[in-house]
């Protein structure tokens, strides 16, 4: 009798394993309105100046991974939205439709901690909503899963709520397409070819742990072959050399799958890892085409 | 003076500008788009002149003076749906009162759609129409002329100056036109250096023309273009012109002429063959294999026909057999194609008045071009035809052995139900054996093979036939010590099953009465089918022991959902032929002479209707093919049968100049197939040459020769053929979605285990993860992906598999399982209740049915699920799926019946195949019945049983000596009993 075989199962996670949520205090400036319809909803008219937030203060403990997570929107595509955390901070383009914005921080120590979400002034005034906004903790079990959010792209979710842009590039060089053949799913992500030189797409920090490895994989193809750079950044404030481990991914017209692995070097030998954490870049020159990505995956290793 | 204010009225509006649909409808062009098909009457037209159409003073010309019944054919137009068009005719005839008869129709599977026009004709012209209008589908029409049917036909020439149709309400235009004519339908290669095309143009209509553009000579079956000439035309209103172009004749294959040029769309394109010179010598058909198919020199007659006649199409008679001799065909099965030479109501029409003229006319017409004819004694005689086809079917038994006939109530189980539905006739065996007698005596040494009844299997039990196959033996045998008889001709054709009847007709002595074995594989017709060719014709060698095995008959030629008999390919029709002979079969007489000629002006009516569109013996590519066999395979041996790939048909001939060849294909039909021909020399199916090298290999047939290779090296460098795959992993063409996973089967056809990723998307699902898998060097792995449903997906159900560094989308069926259930659990049905668990080492499956009355403890000659009965059908293996045909029942499928009313002994039983794991014996059963109903247990070792399996049940209801009159069941999937991929699933 044949049996039936089950091969080894892959899931693309979407991010949303079970963190523990953590009760925060919210506690907005008084510019923000709360909507008594939707509650853990804010909106505002912003003027364009000012830096008015909402607050998330939490008791941190020291050792812990905590995820931020907010949805955001304005309707003046030139805001952007910044979540500070001790340590550093992420600028979110705004979005006329809500956009989960997820952000992930290390408590270096046992203390109440806050998560501020604040314009970064642009001009032009915006109506815009924050809503959902959480913070929870993350167990060992829970590092050692797929810790990029919405990496296959099949929820259809902005990629401005885990990417950002380069500072060089007037354009966000990023949207999310039908899927060009992927081996499932209907959307993938497309890096559009630049203005200038190149496009860079960096993401938001992810958890990294000194002296252990860290893995990001991903599938993808261009409509001309080319190189797609990827880097594991552990940029910081304050730093006296720049980590990175970068890698050149040569592309073609079929779908590969690449696999950049790390081991994390001591905070003795690079301070600045006690952050705990990394971000990802993608970068695009100017060649034809687009570069299509698919099935994003962060994984702390053993 | 009031002064009056005239309002100058406009004249009644214009009408808007139509199209007139006919092509050549004013005969500018002469005959062009206009065919004869015509009974030759012998009686009135001893000389069986035939009389073409032409063109009298701007008019069509149809000279009838031996009253034949005849149709004439115009060529095709597309219509719109629901519009009421006019179809008008101007005519005259040189017979006052003879009836103009036309019929404007189409012909789709559904019905026939059609108007007609009819008007007693007079000595002036007279102009008369009739509207129609087009049904909701619209599609493809044409008119045809013929004389009145209902009364018996006259002498008479009419002449038609004209034919319309047009929309209602406009004023009929014709654009520009063209015909491209050739004078001849085949020409021989050698022979011939160029084909003068002759290319007409007319504008009838009212605006002048200017046009530039291409005539192109396209291949007919691959549409690829071999030959163009630029063409400019400039015509006034009612202007014509014509010229000449010479097509060399470089290659083998059927061409046809298109013209490509704006606003010349209504255009006429001849078509041509070029075949190879064929000069026939003796032939042995018990020794020497030849081309063959079925067809004849046709006789109409009743009920088409009150008068005996010769079909024509569109050529003298003679016409038909000289193609044929041009073709290489030596032999000739007359059956489907009219009265044959031996036919009883032909030649003894009256009791024990023979007329054998029709038939010696023909058969010294076989004679003068080198054909010999297989004739089928009795044909389908006692097999009467569907009620509501008597103006149609051709008549059978003479009328007068008609009432003599024994109405047959005794059927055995394995012929075709239209049999017991339609009635079976046997003939007396005394007249049966004077009229074998006779035939055999007259055609003593001109017909040198007979076969006996055609199909009989179908409707008559082997006892039955062994009477007429005995009797006909013996007085052949004593009238005519050379001929040889064929007997069996069994058919696999509406499911009937050969191997009963013919091991009951060698069981009861059959063997002694034939000398050659006759089939019609319909149900093994590829390498490729589920029941494959080659095993298949095997198997029946084996049965039949010593005899030689002919293959009379077999008109679908390849697998198809919806076969249309007619649109075989020469690659198909060539591959048929070597498999029959490259599995030792003596004679291939496949095809239906329908199959090597096309239709010019009907090819849409071909599609749907070949015989009503066949009007024209114009060779197809089909036909080429053939003679390409004759020329080189003609008294061919096989010498051997070789695989380079598992895929690949390779097989190896001796031909009869003592010179070795071979013929490769992919008969199964893989994708992405390359083989390396260096130092062969290799032909298309024509015998075109094609550059050596590496090439695909594919359906397309290859012949291969040695050229400079020894006849050592050449088999060694055919048997070890260098073949490669683009894709080495391929998937099982079936799957299911069961509860949010997709389940298939990857295959790997490469030496190495290849380790794969596979996902899905389409028919609405996409996969919401990939497989991490390795599947095994030749080996298959069955996986399964979680996916989720997607809104307004209609994209085609896809495996999507990285390996070897690309992503490839492989097409698959997938069943959506709609019923499962997690033990233990209940099913419930409106008349039972089905419980199954898991208990100790048994599944245990209770069946409750309320049913309070009783079948009958006798079957009564109805099937298992025709009375009261329980039906289990059972997959120990649902996730796995063959490559081809994946839902055929394989060892892991079986069926089980539970027949509560019939002898203990009788209540359960089983369909297994051999290899099944599982057999009838290692299942347990406990019954309860009572008045309400029944209710049994099984139990079967769980040993048999994975985490999952499929499962339906049937329950049906039966009165007693009727057949079921009400079925429940778990899924509601009809065709569970064919399609294991339509069970639910039971979790365990």
């Amino acid at each position: 009798m044949k049996r039936f075989v089950y091969g080894m199962l892959t899931l693309a996670m979407t991010g949303a394993f079970a963190a523990s949520p953590v009760t925060a205090k919210i506690s907005p400036d008084k510019e923000w309105k709360s909507d008594a319809a939707a509650p853990g909803s804010w909106s505002i008219d912003y003027p364009g100046k000012g830096w008015p937030g909402i607050n998330a203060t939490f008791p941190a403990k020291a050792g812990a991974f905590y995820r931020v997570t907010f949805e955001a929107r304005a309707d003046e595509p030139k805001q952007r939205f910044v979540l500070k955390v001790p340590d550093h901070h992420f600028e979110f383009e705004a979005t006329k439709d809500f956009t989960p914005c997820a952000f992930y921080f290390y408590a270096n120590a046992d203390a109440e901690q806050t998560a501020r979400v604040y314009f970064n002034p642009n001009p032009g005034p915006a109506k815009a909503q924050i809503r959902n906004f959480k913070v929870e903790s993350l167990s060992e079990g829970d590092l050692a899963e797929n810790l990029f959010p919405n990496g296959d792209f099949e929820a259809d979710i902005d990629p401005r709520g885990a990417f950002g842009r380069g500072w060089q590039n007037p354009e966000f060089y990023a949207e999310i397409v039908p899927s060009p053949n992927f081996l499932y799913g209907t959307k993938s992500l497309a890096l559009l070819p630049p203005q200038g030189e190149k496009a860079t797409l960096y993401s938001i920090y992810l958890p990294a742990i000194p002296k252990r490895k860290i893995e990001l994989k991903f599938w993808a193809k261009a409509d001309s072959p080319q190189v797609l750079n990827s880097w594991l950044d552990f940029q910081q404030h304050g730093q006296t050399k720049h980590l990175y481990d970068h890698r050149q991914n040569k592309l073609t017209t079929e779908w590969q799958e690449f696999t950049q692995t790390y081991e994390v070097p001591s905070i003795e030998e690079h301070p600045t890892l006690r952050t705990h954490t990394v971000r990802l870049l993608f970068q695009r020159l100017n060649a034809p085409g687009n570069i299509y990505i698919d099935n994003i995956e962060y994984r702390i290793l053993n | 003076m009031r002064k009056i204010l005239f309002l100058l009225l406009g004249a009644a509006p214009a009408l808007l500008c139509g199209q007139n649909e006919v092509f050549n409808g004013d005969f500018k062009l002469g005959t062009a788009g206009y065919v004869q098909k015509r009974v030759i009457r012998p009686d009135t037209n001893p000389k069986l002149e035939f009389l073409a159409l032409s063109v009298e003073n701007g008019a069509l010309k149809i000279a009838n003076p031996y009253q034949e019944r005849f149709e004439i054919h115009g060529k095709e137009f597309f219509l719109k749906p629901d519009t009421e068009y006019v179809f008008r005719v101007k005519a005259k005839t040189d017979q006052p009162g003879v009836p103009f008869n036309a019929v404007l129709y189409n012909v789709t599977p559904a019905k026939w759609n059609s108007t007609y026009l009819a008007k007693p004709l007079a000595k002036e012209y007279q102009t008369f129409e009739t509207v129609y209008r087009t049904p909701p589908e619209g599609g493809a029409f044409h008119f045809k002329i013929r004389p009145d049917l209902k009364h018996p036909v006259q002498a008479f020439t009419i002449w038609v100056d004209k034919i319309e149709l047009f929309e209602k309400g406009t004023s009929p235009d014709s654009p520009a036109e063209c015909a491209m004519t050739v004078p001849e339908s085949v020409y021989v290669k050698e022979e011939t250096k160029s084909i003068p095309l002759t290319v007409q143009f007319h504008n009838p209509g009212k605006a002048s023309f200017a046009g530039k553009g291409k005539v192109l000579i396209k291949e007919q079956f691959s549409g690829k273009p071999v030959f163009e000439h630029p063409v400019s035309m400039e015509l006034p209103s009612g202007g014509k012109k014509s010229f000449s172009i010479d097509i060399p004749a470089e290659r083998y294959g059927t061409f046809q002429a298109v013209l490509e040029m704006p606003g010349m769309e209504k255009q006429l394109g001849g078509i041509f063959s070029v075949i190879g010179k064929y000069t026939a010598g003796p032939i042995d058909p018990d020794k020497e294999i030849c081309v063959g198919f079925n067809g004849a020199i046709y006789v109409d007659w009743y009920p088409t026909s009150p008068n005996k006649g010769l079909l024509v199409r569109n050529a003298p008679v003679e016409t038909y057999p000289e193609l044929l001799a041009a073709m290489g065909c030596r032999l000739l099965r007359e059956h489907d194609a009219g009265y044959e030479v031996t036919s009883w109501y032909l030649l003894e029409n009256e009791k024990d008045k023979w007329d054998f003229s029709l038939s010696d006319y023909r058969l010294g017409l076989y004679e003068k071009y080198n054909i010999k004819i297989l004739a089928n004694l009795g044909r389908f005689n006692p097999l009467q035809h569907p009620k509501g086809s008597e103006n149609w079917a051709q008549r059978q038994w003479p009328d007068w052995v008609l009432p003599l006939c024994r109405k047959v109530t005794d059927f055995p189980p394995y012929v075709w139900s239209v049999a017991k539905e339609r009635g079976v006739l046997q003939a007396p065996e005394e007249l049966w054996r004077n009229y074998v007698r006779n035939v055999a005596e007259h055609y003593k040494g001109r017909i040198t093979h007979y076969e006996i009844l055609n199909e009989a299997n179908g409707y008559m039990s082997a006892e039955d036939y062994l009477v007429y196959c005995k009797s006909a033996y013996e007085e052949i045998k004593k009238a005519d010590p050379a001929a040889k008889v064929v007997g069996l001709c069994v058919t696999s054709d509406l499911g009937a099953p050969t191997d009963r009847f013919t091991g009951d007709f060698l069981k009861a002595g059959g063997g002694k009465y034939m000398d050659i074995a006759s089939l019609h594989p319909y149900s093994a017709r590829e390498l490729s089918s589920i029941n494959p060719a080659d095993v298949s014709l095997q198997k029946f060698r084996k049965q039949v022991q010593n005899f030689p095995v002919w293959n009379s008959e077999l008109y679908y030629i390849y697998d198809d959902d919806k076969p249309q008999p007619n649109r075989c390919n020469p690659d198909q029709v060539a591959a048929r032929f070597l498999t029959d002979l490259g599995e030792g079969l003596a004679q291939s007489i496949a095809l239906h002479e329908a199959m090597v000629f096309s239709s010019p002006l009907l090819p849409d009516l071909d599609k749907v209707h070949k015989t009503e569109a066949n009007c024209e013996w114009v060779p197809n590519a089909n036909f080429v093919a053939l003679n390409f066999l004759a020329r080189h395979l003609e008294g061919g041996k096989i010498t051997g049968k070789y695989k380079p790939d598992p895929n690949v048909a390779m097989y190896a001939f001796r031909r009869k100049n003592g010179e070795l060849m071979a013929a490769c294909w992919n008969a199964m039909k893989r994708e992405g197939l390359k083989g390396d021909f260096s130092g062969l020399e290799v032909t298309d199916v024509f015998g075109n040459p094609v550059k050596s090298g590496p090439l695909p290999v594919t359906a397309e047939m290859l012949y291969l020769f040695p050229g400079k290779l020894s006849e050592t090296d050449f088999l060694k460098k055919i048997a070890a053929l260098p073949v490669t795959q683009e894709r080495a992993i391929t998937v099982g063409e079936s799957g299911r979605i069961v509860d949010g996973k997709a389940y298939f089967t990857l295959y790997n056809h490469s030496a190495e285990a290849l380790p794969v990723k596979a996902g899905f998307h389409g028919g609405g699902f996409t996969a919401t993860g990939m497989t991490d898998c390795v599947v095994p060097a030749n080996g298959r792995i069955s996986v399964s992906v979680p996916v989720k449903a997607l809104d307004k997906d209609k994209s085609p159900a896809q495996v999507r598999i990285l390996v070897q560094g690309a992503v490839v989308g492989y097409p698959i069926q997938m069943e959506r399982t709609e019923k499962t259930l997690q033990l233990p659990g209940k099913i419930t049905l409106p008349n039972g209740e089905i419980a199954m668990r898991m208990e100790k080492d048994f599944l245990n499956l209770s069946v409750k049915v309320a049913d309070a009355t009783d079948s009958g403890s006798e079957p009564d000659g109805r099937e298992m699920w025709e009375q009261d009965c329980i039906e289990f059908f059972f997959d120990l293996a649902p996730g796995d799926f063959a490559e081809r045909y994946s839902g055929t029942y394989t060892a892991d499928t079986f069926r089980l019946f539970y027949q509560p009313r019939l002898a203990p002994e009788k209540r359960l039983a089983g369909w297994f195949k051999p290899e099944s794991p599982i057999q009838l014996k290692d299942i347990q059963m406990e019954e309860t019945n009572d008045a309400q109903g029944y209710a049994v247990m099984l139990k079967i070792p769980a040993k048999f049983f994975g985490p999952e399996f499929g499962f339906d049940l049937k329950i049906n209801d039966a009165k007693p000596g009727e057949k079921a009159h009400s079925a429940t069941s778990w899924t509601s999937n009809s065709e569970r009993h064919a399609n294991r991929c339509l069970f639910g699933m039971i979790k365990i």
